[in-house]
């Protein structure tokens, strides 16, 4: 259990390092044509862009995803092991219960927030995306607390 | 829940969640090596980070909850 803690506040530690990257460190060339950095194919088969390349959004999708799968990850682990952790922790269900409260919460507010820059791709309309995702990033550290050592009492 | 059973408990918990770590494990892989160490990002890439997150975000807004969320009773 102290193994699964760890390695979920790794990862945790591993979507702030790329939260980094939102602010344009590590910039990297998106290829023409794909989801992020529309294009036209020509007659002669060569490619002109259609819109500038959306680093940032790419940036964000993969940095939330990555961050609303490990608070999955710790919900599920509490739904698999709930008996187990009661035992170390009786609060646990209660605490972990306000965490996909606030989780199911967040993710709706990134579905909107992400519906309208997809509708309207201005920068400001990335900022409530980086909110939210600062959010999730919160809460997962919560759960990770949450979930108790092997010497807890 | 005596100390033997709670010592089989606990082995039990970390085998049941052996697969989700290592799922999320490759998925922070895929992610550091997308926005750190890939010097372009295909085409192919881009397009499936697009359609996964767009799936997500459309089960999002017809309220689609996955089983990890639901709160169950005590």
């Amino acid at each position: 259990m102290k193994t699964f803690r760890r390695t979920l506040s790794l990862f945790a530690i591993g979507y702030c390092l790329l939260a980094i990257s939102l602010t344009g460190c590590g910039h990297k060339t998106l290829e023409a044509g794909g989801a992020y950095a529309p294009a036209i194919t020509n007659v002669d088969g060569t490619l002109t862009a259609t819109a500038a390349p959306d680093y940032a959004l790419l940036a964000l999708d993969s940095s939330y995803d990555l961050a609303y799968e490990t608070a999955l990850t710790a919900c599920r682990f509490e739904q698999r092991n709930r008996v187990l952790l009661r035992q170390l922790s009786p609060g646990i269900k209660k605490q972990m219960d306000q965490v996909r409260a606030e989780v199911w919460k967040l993710d709706g507010q990134w579905a909107v927030a992400r519906k309208a820059y997809l509708a309207q791709p201005v920068a400001a309309n990335l900022d409530p995306i980086r909110r939210i995702l600062a959010e999730m990033q919160r809460w997962n550290a919560v759960a990770t607390s949450l979930i108790p050592q092997e010497n807890t009492p | 829940m005596t100390e033997f059973a709670l010592i089989l408990a606990g082995v039990n918990a970390v085998l049941t969640a052996a697969p989700d770590v290592v799922a999320v494990a490759e998925k922070v892989k895929q992610t550091i090596n997308r926005l750190f160490t890939a010097g372009v990002i295909s085409a192919d890439e881009q397009n499936r980070l697009h359609a996964h997150c767009d799936d997500h975000m459309n089960a999002r807004l017809r309220g689609e909850k996955p089983p990890e969320l639901e709160i169950e009773p005590d």
